[in-house]
Order: structure tokens, then C-alpha cells, then sequence
């Protein structure tokens, strides 16, 4: 699975499960206006809900955000 | 007009007259003159070329022997010291395109010029195209009439050594390469008079095709990932500080993998991310926000995954050549099965 902020490059490329993180383009997985505590416990909030969806069946390129994967 | 090119033909088992799918396994020979195809491909050379030899070998000889058969065959060749080499047309018979693009390549590495005549659709083209001149063909020998003389008009414009114009223009598949030249009009006239037939409907031809990338069928869900062998994966460019691979900070050609065995997080200092077109401070400040073990190391002891694979693969996806980043990432599959990985993170930038 891809994760990263450049969705449409992703879809583009035929990428299948695709996690749009809320990090940015340069670092998917850092935030860094967040002490670097904060930023941690952010980071394993997206990465937990990200691998999800290596369990999930898609069938095309699928985009699944934070709010699609948690709470569900 | 100088004396005529000569040019030696290669062609399968079966345009040889040997036989079809049951002689599929005959050895690399040779005949002088033209065979088969070759007798009309002569006519169309008229007198500005002269087939001196065919080369000729079994569809699957060659591609279950490759190597032996390209050597075979080149040395068949030295007996006629030939000025180019023509192979098929293959149409879209799969073994015989590949074989033709593969003699082709080794041919060329002689320094002297090769076409090849097949179909878009044989696996030859995407394979050889880069690399060779590929004349357009339909898909069965039908079409034999009507890709004969274009076949051979490209062949003798390249036997003669003269300059190649573009792909549309010439009659080849696109190779991937870009030419400078000067237009009168500049770019923004020529966009916006695009734009305007566009809106208009009327035709128009951009001036750069976006290259299509294919479809990837999506991998089965991971049926158990708290027993899964997990890897993580960037083209970020991050790579240990120093860059000791020297990994490319755009149009990458390589990939790494770099051991992770008994780190909780990647630390700052010791890693870099060469990735040119963006800021990479941010990521040289915390390596993780690229590639996040720490995270990782913390789903891997809840067992929310299995175990996380002892290094981290990476390579730039910067200004990448599709049909390298292809080949990187077949190689990276190829390496992820041997070592048993069911699941790949892949943070891209």
C-alpha cells in the first residue's frame, strides 16, 4: 500500500490501496509544527489506520482517508 | 547513389519454411539469399539493397536458449559482414518479436544499424523499443503486403545512415527520446492555440503524450497481517547519511535496502534523504516522518502487524524514466517474495 499526499500521482501510477496521509508531499508521515511528542503519537494515528486497508479487497485504485478508516 | 546496402534478414522457423509450432526447437542456421518474407522484402529494396543471407532459428530455441542463440547467430553473420540487419515482420507472435528485438540489440552493439517490423501489440515492442527501430505491423501475416514496403523503405533510409526524423513522422515506435528543436512560433502561442481548438473541438496534437503507465491488478487483502512479514518502503530518497550507494537525487537507476535489525526509530544525523524538486530538511530533521519505524516498531509490539522486515527499501522517485522505475520495482518485488515480506508500507513523496 502507498502512502502519501500526492493522490492523483498515486491513482495515476495504478497504485491499488492508497492512504492519503495528512502529512506532507515531502514527508507523508511528519507534521512539523507538532512537538516532536505529538508528532510521534500523530504519526502512529495514521500509520495504524493506514495498514488497514492491507486487509481490505479493492478492485481499482481505492483512496481512503483517516475519517474512512477509523470509527468504522 | 552509392553501391547497394547489403543486409542479412532474420526471420523464425516458420516464415523459414522449416515448419510451424512442431520445429519450434530448431537450432540457429543460415541460407544465403533471401527466404520466405525476405523474397518480397528484396523486391521492395529493389536495386538500392541486396539481401545476402537469412538468418533463421526456432521461436522457442531462441527464447529457451537466448544467449546461445544471439551468439549463434552473430557469428552466422560474420560470414556475410552484412550493412544492417532486418528481423521479421513478427506481427504479434510473441516468442518471434522478442527474438527479433534481442538479435536487433546485439546486432546494434556491432555499431551497425537493425530495424525490426512487428505489432503493437507483441510484447517485443515494449520491450525493445527503447532500444531499437520497430516498424509498425498488423497483427497477422495478412498484413504482410502492406508492411513490406514501408518495412523497407525505413531499412534502407537507416541502412544509408541518414538522420532519422520523429517517430510519427518516420514511421517507428516512439523510442523515448526528446529532440531540441526551434519553432517560430513560441510555447504559449502554440498552448493556447491548442487549448482554443480543443475548446472548439477541433483536432489537435499535443506536444508532449503523457506516457499511459498501465494497470496493476490489486494484490488479494493480507488474509493475517498480526502474523505478517511487513516491509517498509520509500522513494524518498532517504538512505544512510553520506549517501555511501550513491543513490541518484533524480532519474534513479538503482535501489537499496538498508538494515533496520534492532532500531526503534531512525535517528537524526544518520540518514539523508536525497530527493531532488523539494525541500528535504524537514525529513533530514526527523528520517521517520519518510520512513516511520517508530511508528511501525510500535503497531509490530501491539501486533497490529506481524513482524517488520529487518531493512527498508528505497529508491527517488524524482524526474523517474517509467521503464527504469518499472525494472526498480520488479526487482524490488522479486526481492521482497524471496525474503518471505507478505505487506509493503510505501511512503511516497
Amino acid at each position: 500500500m502507498t502512502v502519501t499526499a500526492l493522490i492523483s500521482i498515486a491513482e495515476r501510477v495504478g497504485a491499488n490501496r492508497i492512504f492519503k496521509t495528512e502529512g506532507r508531499f515531502h514527508h507523508p508521515l511528519g507534521e512539523p509544527t507538532l512537538t516532536r511528542e505529538a508528532e510521534r503519537g500523530w504519526r502512529l494515528n495514521l500509520l495504524r489506520a493506514a495498514v488497514r486497508m492491507l486487509t481490505q479487497p479493492v478492485e481499482k485504485p481505492t483512496v481512503k482517508s483517516l475519517a474512512d478508516l477509523v470509527g468504522r | 547513389m552509392g553501391k547497394p546496402l547489403t543486409v542479412l534478414h532474420y526471420i523464425n522457423q516458420f516464415f523459414g519454411g522449416i515448419g510451424g509450432e512442431d520445429k519450434a526447437d530448431v537450432a540457429p542456421m543460415r541460407r544465403d539469399g533471401p527466404v520466405g518474407p525476405g523474397v518480397a522484402l528484396a523486391k521492395h529494396f529493389g536495386g538500392d539493397a541486396t539481401i545476402v543471407g537469412t538468418l533463421i532459428c526456432g521461436d522457442n530455441f531462441f527464447v529457451e536458449h537466448q544467449e546461445e542463440a544471439i551468439a549463434l547467430l552473430l557469428a552466422m553473420a560474420d560470414t556475410y559482414g552484412a550493412d544492417l540487419l532486418v528481423a521479421g515482420p513478427a506481427f504479434s507472435s510473441g516468442r518471434y518479436g522478442t527474438a527479433c528485438g534481442a538479435l536487433a540489440v546485439a546486432w546494434q552493439k556491432r555499431g551497425k544499424p537493425a530495424a525490426v517490423a512487428m505489432n503493437v501489440n507483441n510484447p517485443g515492442v515494449e520491450l525493445y523499443r527503447g532500444d531499437v527501430y520497430i516498424v509498425p505491423t498488423g497483427h497477422t501475416a495478412v498484413s504482410m503486403s502492406d508492411a513490406l514496403p514501408r518495412f523497407a523503405a525505413f531499412a534502407l533510409k537507416l541502412g544509408r545512415g541518414a538522420e532519422i526524423g520523429p517517430a510519427d513522422a518516420e514511421g517507428y515506435f516512439p523510442r523515448g527520446v526528446r529532440r531540441n528543436l526551434r519553432l517560430e512560433q513560441a510555447a504559449g502561442e502554440r498552448a493556447v492555440e491548442m487549448l482554443l481548438a480543443k475548446l472548439a473541438g477541433r483536432p489537435y496534437r499535443s506536444e508532449l503524450v503523457i506516457e499511459e503507465f498501465g494497470t496493476v491488478p490489486p494484490p488479494a487483502p493480507v488474509p493475517d497481517l498480526p502474523r505478517a512479514l511487513v516491509a517498509l518502503v520509500t522513494e524518498s530518497g532517504l538512505v544512510p547519511f553520506g549517501n555511501p550507494d550513491k543513490l541518484e537525487t533524480w532519474n534513479a537507476s538503482k535501489w537499496f535496502k538498508y538494515s533496520i535489525a534492532g532500531l526503534d526509530d531512525l535517528e537524526r544525523g544518520k540518514y539523508q534523504a536525497f530527493h531532488g524538486g523539494c525541500d528535504t530538511a524537514g525529513t533530514d530533521d526527523d528520517p521517520d516522518r519518510a520512513v516511520p519505524l517508530d511508528a511501525a516498531r510500535i503497531l509490530e509490539k501491539e501486533g497490529v502487524i506481524g513482524r517488520l522486515y529487518d531493512h527498508y527499501y528505497v529508491t527517488t522517485g524524482n524526474m523517474a524514466n517509467i521503464k527504469t522505475m518499472t525494472r526498480i520495482g520488479a526487482e524490488v518485488a522479486r526481492d521482497m517474495k524471496a525474503q518471505g515480506i507478505q505487506a509493503a508500507i510505501l511512503t511516497a513523496t
